[in-house]
């Protein structure tokens, strides 16, 4: 390929702005309003890259997001964007372009010895090769081998792509003529119009084939039509590609900004026109894939566009008439033309371009390019080929939107079947070819009733049937980014895999970054021919979203760093971090894990000890509030509830589990019974959308979605917990509520004027109470407290220590101590299963074969003599036997108020196993250690109740 | 990242950040209570003048009712709203909430484009219910003459202003 700058065409540059550039350290330059690719192919560059599997030479195919072969890295400012497509790229100054999978360079590649090898390179290879031998063992190098583009691991990507929702009348995807004419239709009856092109410009075809349109300039035309949009409200987006088309009539859309970062828009249209054109397919001949062979079209878009001329021995082969165009246009731009047209009748050639009737190219010579072109029995100069074979909708939007597809035999195409998807398909998306056509459907589609503008002059766009060939010699590729060859198609039938999902994985057919979009139909109709089928009988793949490769910042947009998982922030935030807290999350909330500065571990020893010896405080706020009120209130949390809540007198609390309806413990938490008809239930921190869920499911459900009703007050309370010995002191010192709240019980008191709740209920085995005041008081609170807590010599305490003390006591953490099989008898509550005669949420599910097997893991208590803890997650195995799990280490800490570890587990058979020894795996060590009850601190409850 | 290494801080009361022609200031919400039920005879009961407001819908300068759902809405009230929490024999449940909520004051020019980084609702529409997903929490959007009313979660609050802080400035109009 010795493609060559025209001294005068190209519409789209500006001659005076010279780009400069490298391509694999090689100094090259372009012109302001070039691409990567039209700039390689003006310096001359012949190979662009390398093949995917083969390590082939290649070079451009086409000339925009179909482009299989063109594939490079940018180093562009300092930012690395690995796999661009060359073709869809504009030029900037200082571009580093770095070919992909080569090694030192795509001109020089060390790997293309692997072309001589490819008969051991076949389809499925990786299926065969990792099933032979050890191949863990050559697994890595042929990994490393594989893939295309580097990443940079330093980079992070634009900060910020913003994303945008909107909304409009009318969608039209597509900026080409079709497009544009359904635009300025509907336009011009008062509709508001999004019209999204991913060129820069907008235009399609006209940008390149030009012409006339009633008389006039087809840049006139396309001017008026997007002057009529904008005037009636609407927009033209241009370097917007829409990627994906979702339920509900959603669409997103990448578009790329000369100076911004790129932006996402996510837009929901009353209604949407899909106008994205067709694309050329591939030519079928021996070598089709050398550097030289390139789509008729694209070659005339370099040419009118760039001013890039494809080479200076020009074969077309082709098969209709609208390639005639093309040839007389590089004619006269200076190359030697020959026109090799499968069609016996054909129109008069061009002048000065020879035309060989009823021939086809049937073989592209040459070692890194094309050097020749068999036609027939005779061999053309040729540097080259330029292939128009037949044309694909570009369909993959609307099957997307799950529309289905019908095969049209008179123009060899599958068309969109009209009313199967939320759009409506026009133009040559829809099979309707030709500049005429396409401008009248586009016009009548939306509504245009005026005399529609139609071209002077009207071109036959349909073609002669051309298919892959295997009875050619020489390799015929299939799909050009995959290295797929018609032989691989043949191997994929002969070994079984018929069915057009098995033979698109078995040989990747259409599985690269192009999406197929040059290969799918090649491949359809060659496993067609295998099978002895057609090709709608053969049948298509899925398509699915992105149409495009999107950079995953563009799609992440701000949803990333603080903000891709934001954790909900407590109030008094700020007094904790003036009492030097260090934060955590926990369970969806941002905590104090300690306060001070040093080693987390012994920070939190010293505050479990001093909330065992004194008294402790912490934040208690992100605990559930979850109003539960009205005259059917008891009967609703009776049947979430595992424990019958109906019993609960006012004033008073019950720890109870809500169950899943297969009998897993969902959460666990207490229900505060305030009156007759009014309930809070105090669901774990990080379940109370679950919790809220569960109870809204059956309220609406079974009790008809009235006389019961939930609130979720979570957020406006702010809870403190005051624990230890000197509770009841530090409460008394506040001048916090009444002093003789028996355990699990409440009460709603006066503070300062305003609302306070006290609940005592215990999460650490001492004496504790929940103090809840309106958030806009909770500052005072924590005044009150602090100084209150200097007094009686205790300390806040973070949620480290907090988990120690209920480790200590055997107090489960919903999710650590659980699992997806935990029953409530698994943790030692299995009266109330056989206690209670009514139905309750999970019932059934208690008492089937596997939920009474005596092998369950159940919670029991570890301790080991080492003065380390085991760690969380090992893996409880038996000492003497065969190795295998029995259960696993569930929660684990050094207990300051034993002076040695303490572990939690789920144990096969634990309850009837105390005092037996067991193994304690991990990474290779087993610690023995004895089963004891999972309560190791004050059994008795003695310092509960005071 | 680091789970502890978070750098914005709450938005107090009165705070603002500005993004462009953007203003948007963190406002008092005043007293606040969650009905559920017989909206009409809480309504009647509690504040028998305030507006029942949907999307968009105008909260003036007094009491107003913002609709969550068909059988929820918040009541919002400059004065201390008087009401035992719990079920009223009218056949509604009432809970106080004066802290549930925050109040986002959002205005400026093309505050539209702002917003529609966050929601995809309609911003020229109107809905019966208030509620919308901004920025991906569950929030409620009224107005008040030209400046939009964005009430958020509490504990989404410092996530939602720094959401807002990094937010891109319609300025100039990020379609033009």
């Amino acid at each position: 390929m010795t493609a060559w700058r025209h001294s005068r065409l190209g519409s789209e540059i500006d001659r005076t702005t010279r780009i400069g550039f490298t391509f694999d350290g090689r100094s090259c330059f372009g012109y302001a309003g070039d691409t990567i690719a039209s700039a390689l192919m003006g310096a001359g560059v012949s190979t662009m890259g390398r093949s995917f599997k083969y390590h082939r030479p290649r070079s451009v195919w086409g000339m925009g997001s179909e482009e299989p072969n063109a594939i490079v890295d940018v180093i562009h400012e300092g930012v690395t964007t690995p796999n661009i497509r060359a073709t869809s790229c504009e030029l900037k100054s200082g571009m580093e372009v770095r070919s992909v999978n080569t090694s030192p360079d795509a001109e020089r590649d060390r790997l293309r010895v692997l072309d001589y090898l490819h008969r051991f390179l076949p389809a499925g290879f990786y299926y065969k090769t990792f099933m032979a031998l050890d191949w863990m063992r050559y697994e890595p190098r042929i990994r490393r081998m594989a893939g295309l583009g580097s990443l940079d691991p330093n980079h992070h990507g634009e900060s910020a792509s913003p994303q945008f929702n909107h909304s409009c009348d009318l969608l039209v995807i597509g900026g080409g003529p079709a497009g544009l004419a359904a635009a300025r239709a509907a336009a011009s009856s008062g509709r508001q119009v999004w019209l999204c092109d991913e060129a820069p410009v907008p235009g399609g075809s006209l940008r390149w084939r030009g012409g006339k349109i009633a008389g006039r300039d087809w840049t006139e035309f396309v001017k008026s039509c997007c002057d009529i949009v904008e005037r009636a409200g609407g927009r033209v987006l241009t370097s917007t590609t829409v990627w994906g088309a979702f339920d509900h009539g959603l669409f997103a859309a990448w578009r790329r900004l000369e100076d911004g970062p790129d932006q996402q828009l996510r837009i929901r249209a009353n209604e949407t026109v899909l106008a994205a054109g067709s694309l050329e397919r591939l030519g079928w001949f021996a070598n089709n894939d050398l550097p030289g062979v390139m789509s008729a079209e694209a070659a005339l878009y370099y040419l009118n566009c760039h001013g890039v001329v494809a080479g200076r021995d020009i074969v077309v082969a082709t098969g209709s008439d609208a390639s005639y165009p093309v040839a007389a246009a590089l004619q006269q731009a200076g190359a030697r033309v020959m026109i090799a047209d499968m069609r016996q009748e054909t129109p008069a050639p061009p002048e000065g371009v020879n035309l060989a009737r009823g021939q086809f190219v049937t073989a592209a010579k040459g070692k890194r390019s094309v050097e020749s072109a068999q036609i027939g029995d005779t061999m053309v100069k040729a540097d080259a080929i330029l292939v128009a074979s037949g044309r694909t909708p570009s369909v993959h939007l609307h099957c997307q939107a799950g529309g289905k597809l019908d095969w049209d035999e008179e123009i060899d195409c599958l068309v969109p079947r009209s009313g199967t998807s939320q759009m409506r398909t026009i133009g040559a998306a829809n099979g309707t070819f030709g500049l005429k056509a396409s401008l009248y459907e586009g016009h009548f589609a939306c509504g245009g009733t005026s005399e529609i503008e139609l071209p002077d002059d009207v071109l036959d766009w349909s073609w002669e049937k051309h298919r892959p060939d295997p009875d050619l010699t020489g390799r015929q590729w299939i799909d050009l980014q995959s290295d797929v060859t018609l032989n691989d198609i043949g191997l994929a039938a002969r070994e079984g895999f018929t069915s057009v999902e098995h033979l698109k994985r078995y040989t990747t057919l259409g599985m690269a970054t192009d999406q197929g979009r040059t290969s799918n139909f090649g491949g359809l109709a060659a496993m067609a021919a295998q099978t002895g089928k057609t090709i709608p009988e053969t049948g298509t793949t899925n398509y699915r979203p992105p149409f495009v490769p999107v950079p995953f910042n563009v799609i992440a947009g701000r949803r990333r760093g603080e903000l891709f998982n934001p954790p909900k922030r407590l109030d008094l935030e700020a007094g904790h971090r003036s009492n030097n807290a260090q934060f955590r999350e926990y369970g969806g909330w941002l905590r104090p894990a300690v306060y001070g500065a040093g080693r987390e571990a012994d920070l939190a020893a010293e505050e479990a000890r001093a909330a065992r010896n004194t008294v402790g405080v912490f934040d208690a706020s992100p605990l559930g509030k979850l109003e539960v009120i009205g005259p059917k209130a008891a009967e609703l949390l009776d049947f979430v509830s595992y424990r019958k809540i109906s019993t609960l007198k006012p004033g008073r609390a019950r720890y109870s589990f809500i169950l899943t309806e297969s009998g897993i413990v969902f959460d666990d938490g207490v229900v505060l019974r305030l009156g007759e008809d009014h309930f809070v239930v105090s669901a774990s921190s990080s379940h109370v959308a679950g919790v809220r869920f569960t109870l809204e499911d059956a309220r609406q459900d079974r009790f008809g979605g009235r006389d019961v009703f939930i609130h979720d007050v979570t957020s406006g309370w702010t809870t403190l917990t005051v624990t230890g010995p000197k509770a009841q002191l530090l409460c008394k010192q506040a001048g916090l509520g009444p002093p003789d709240i028996p355990h699990l019980g409440c009460a709603e008191v006066s503070y300062n004027g305003h609302a306070m709740r006290i609940a005592r209920i215990s999460f650490t085995g001492d004496i504790s109470y929940e103090i809840s005041v309106p958030a806009r008081h909770g500052a005072s609170l924590h005044e009150t407290v602090s100084a209150a807590l200097d007094y009686c010599g205790g300390r806040w305490i973070g949620l480290e220590a907090v988990m120690t003390l209920r480790t200590e006591k055997g107090f489960i953490l919903i999710g650590k101590d659980t699992d997806g099989l935990t029953m409530p008898h698994d943790l030692g509550w299995g009266a109330p299963r056989f206690k209670r005669k009514d139905d309750f949420l999970g019932k059934r599910s208690l008492f089937t074969s596997a939920a009474e097997d005596k092998n369950r893991r159940q919670l029991i208590g570890l301790t080991v003599p080492d003065e380390n803890p085991v760690p969380v997650g090992s893996h409880l195995v038996p000492l003497n036997g065969e190795r295998r799990s029995l259960g696993f280490v569930t929660s684990s800490c050094f207990s300051p108020a034993l002076n040695r570890p303490i572990a939690l587990a789920l144990l096969e058979g634990g309850f009837s196993k105390p005092g037996e020894l067991v193994g304690c795996y991990d990474d290779g060590v087993v610690i023995e250690a004895r089963v004891c009850d999972a309560c190791a601190f004050d059994a008795s409850g003695e310092r509960l109740h005071g | 990242m680091d789970e502890r290494n978070w750098t914005d801080r709450p938005l107090q009361i009165g705070d603002e950040i500005r993004i462009g022609p953007v203003r948007v200031v963190h406002k008092s919400l005043g007293f606040a209570a969650l009905l559920s039920g017989n909206l009409d005879a809480a309504v009647k009961a509690l504040a028998p003048d305030a507006p029942m407001i949907g999307l968009n819908g105008e909260v003036g300068e007094q009491d107003f009712v913002l609709r969550i759902g068909r059988d929820r809405a918040l009541l919002v009230s400059k004065d201390q709203i008087v009401e035992e929490t719990g079920w009223n024999c009218d056949g509604y449940a009432f809970s106080a909430a004066d802290d549930c909520y925050c109040l986002l004051e959002i205005s400026g020019d093309r505050d539209d484009y702002f917003l529609a980084q966050g929601t995809s609702c309609h911003l020229g529409n109107s809905s019966p219910s208030a509620a919308i997903m901004f920025a991906g929490v569950n929030s409620l959007l009224a107005r008040k003459r030209a400046v939009r009313c964005l009430f958020v979660d509490r504990a989404h609050l410092t996530y939602v202003s720094s959401w807002l802080r990094g937010a891109a400035s319609p300025d100039p109009p990020p379609l033009k």
